[in-house]
């Protein structure tokens, strides 16, 4: 009962926090505008005034794409780090970063032209990786340890293709390298549809997965014998969390970290079901993107820092505590 | 009945159960002991579907290879001998138990039932990575009772657990025998398969040495051959010693 009202607390809590940051990057931003000036703009959904244009097809776009590449990545890290039993799993293990990147990078330098098509690309990089992963992991047995190994192996192949890419084709570094950062600067709604449809299913399968996930975390021989397909829960929940993270990955870039951190600070505030986790992480990791990007955003103002460059600043520090904070466990 | 007819069971190239055959009867304990590396674990670990084997293995006379992996569940329970510490109370995992009947949200009473047969009731609401060893045991071994399977199947349950655990894991397994459930218990302690079981089989190297009632297989001759050490008896005890 204790932790229902904690979590419930906390869950409001999440939502007015996001809430906050949400008008918050409505309201600041290069173009400065007074609170009269801001609420009119608001009123301006025909988008008649610059403030209204700015709020609706600039603010808003980056906003909404922050919230759903935010959810996305925090859920795929979410379920990821319950499936292989490691709390060091990030949607990478599925091969979605390395998976889009390499797919975004050959397709500059062999197809310039289809610049247009990148984030269809990314998406299908990426999830065309995890498909490669749960093949061969099934081929030799999908422990947790073989989803780890074999994800971290095709990891480390991608990373050295798109070096070779660049190290032949140099002039496709500078698009790249914007994609590999991480930035909502470019976002519009017309990118936003098939993400925001990919992440709202992801939830929804995730929900229903989420008892079947707690089961899993029992180990495989006790999850077998109550009656769970190991096998097969695995990977539907790998295809989940490589959809979410995919989803993201495909507009926002490699937006990293979130998938790491967002489930570490969720288990600050709430208890470690599946059920709360995966949502609570969603929230988390549109909390974190939300503030990457406003501070990209106001910080250097009118100059602009990639959302990716904060949440890569934040995410070291984040390690080094979760180090510390580990070792004082263990001696406590 | 749960009867095994000439099981063999292989890891990578190498044969670890040799062409077993057994017949776990309703209502009665079986302690499964031998030597380490003899299979016993392998062998419940067939029964439980985890590991492949060649042969079969039938549940009332219907192969329980046939079953989906809910109707398994419904039948046969493991308690593995490695159990994790994970990150919920000792209710919510308990009640996990129930996953196979699909009422897990629902399972309440069963829960209470299950928490107070293990007398683990003070610890419902702790986490199962916050209490020891010898309670987390017991804590999976509340699971096993909630999950109400026919078979109830023991990897070593009291490997982690001290002297008063191991007596109350035991005690518990032998009173579901009396309603009705049929116990398949792995044990190193030969003293505790002597005194809770009914029957005893024994493996060596892959292969049933023996399987029937324990006064026989407490003949001198046959503790000596399968496991090295003597019987002798004081004041109504049995011992053993090497």
């Amino acid at each position: 009962m204790e932790s229902s009202r904690r979590n419930l607390k906390n869950t409001i809590l999440c939502g007015i926090v996001l809430l906050v940051l949400c008008l918050l990057s409505l309201r600041l931003g290069s173009a400065k505008m007074t609170w009269q000036e801001f609420f009119r703009a608001l009123s301006d959904t025909n988008k008649q005034t610059p403030f209204g244009v700015i709020l609706y097809s600039v603010r808003l776009p980056r906003i909404a794409g922050a919230i759903i590449s935010g959810a996305g990545l925090g859920m795929s890290g979410a379920i990821l780090q319950t499936i292989v039993g490691n709390k060091m799993a990030s949607p990478n293990l599925v091969g979605v970063n390395s998976g889009a990147g390499f797919a975004v990078i050959v397709s500059l330098s062999l197809f310039p032209s289809l610049f247009a098509f990148t984030p269809f690309f990314a998406m299908v990089g990426a999830f065309v990786a995890t498909l490669f992963i749960i093949g061969l992991s099934k081929k030799i047995g999908m422990t947790r340890n073989t989803v780890i190994l074999v994800g971290l192996a095709l990891s480390s192949i991608l990373s050295a293709g798109i070096s070779l890419v660049t190290l032949l084709d140099s002039d496709i570094l500078v698009s790249y390298n914007a994609f590999s950062i991480g930035s909502l600067s470019s976002v519009s709604f017309d990118d936003l549809y098939i993400p925001f449809f990919m992440v709202v299913l992801s939830l929804i399968t995730g929900l229903i997965m989420a008892d079947k996930l707690d089961i899993l975390t029992l180990g495989d021989s006790t999850a077998h014998s109550l009656g769970i397909n190991v096998n097969r829960t695995r990977m539907i929940c790998m295809l989940v969390a490589s959809a979410c993270a995919s989803a993201a990955v495909s507009f926002a870039g490699l937006l990293g970290f979130v998938g790491l951190m967002a489930p570490h600070i969720a288990r600050f505030f709430f208890d470690e079901r599946a059920k709360h986790m995966i949502p609570s992480s969603a929230v988390i990791g549109a909390v974190l993107v939300v503030i990457s990007d406003l501070m990209g955003r106001t910080l250097f103002s009118p100059s602009e820092l990639p959302a990716g460059i904060f949440l890569a600043l934040s995410g070291a520090p984040f390690f080094l505590l979760l180090l510390i904070a580990g070792r004082r466990n263990h001696n406590a | 009945m749960l009867e095994i007819k000439n099981l063999s069971a292989f890891y990578g190239g190498r044969k670890v159960l040799d062409n077993i055959s057994l017949a776990f009867e309703k209502g009665s304990f079986h302690a499964v002991i031998g030597k380490n590396g003899s299979g016993k674990s392998t062998l419940v670990n067939c029964i439980a579907g985890i590991n492949k084997y060649v042969g079969s293995i039938t549940y009332d006379g219907s192969d329980v290879s046939s079953f989906s992996f809910a109707e398994r569940a419904k039948r046969i329970s493991l308690l593995s001998q490695h159990v994790s510490p994970v990150p919920f109370t000792v209710r919510e995992m308990v009640s996990f138990g129930r996953n196979p009947y699909g009422d897990i949200k629902k399972s309440g009473g069963t829960v209470d039932d299950a928490l107070e047969m293990a007398n683990i009731m003070h610890l419902s609401d702790k986490r199962v990575d916050k209490i020891s060893g010898g309670e987390r045991q017991l804590a999976y071994f509340a699971m096993n009772l909630c999950q109400d399977a026919d078979i109830m199947i023991f990897d070593e349950p009291t490997a982690n657990a001290d002297i008063d655990f191991e007596a109350k894991i035991l005690s518990c397994a032998k009173q579901m025998c009396h309603s009705g459930k049929t116990v398949i218990c792995v044990m190193h302690n030969l003293s505790q398969a002597v005194k809770f079981a009914d029957r005893i089989a024994i493996l060596d190297n892959g292969k049933c040495v023996f399987f029937g009632s324990k006064e026989t297989c407490l003949e001198k001759e046959m503790i000596e051959n399968n496991f090295g050490v003597r019987r002798f008896d004081s004041d109504g005890e049995i011992f053993f010693s090497v």
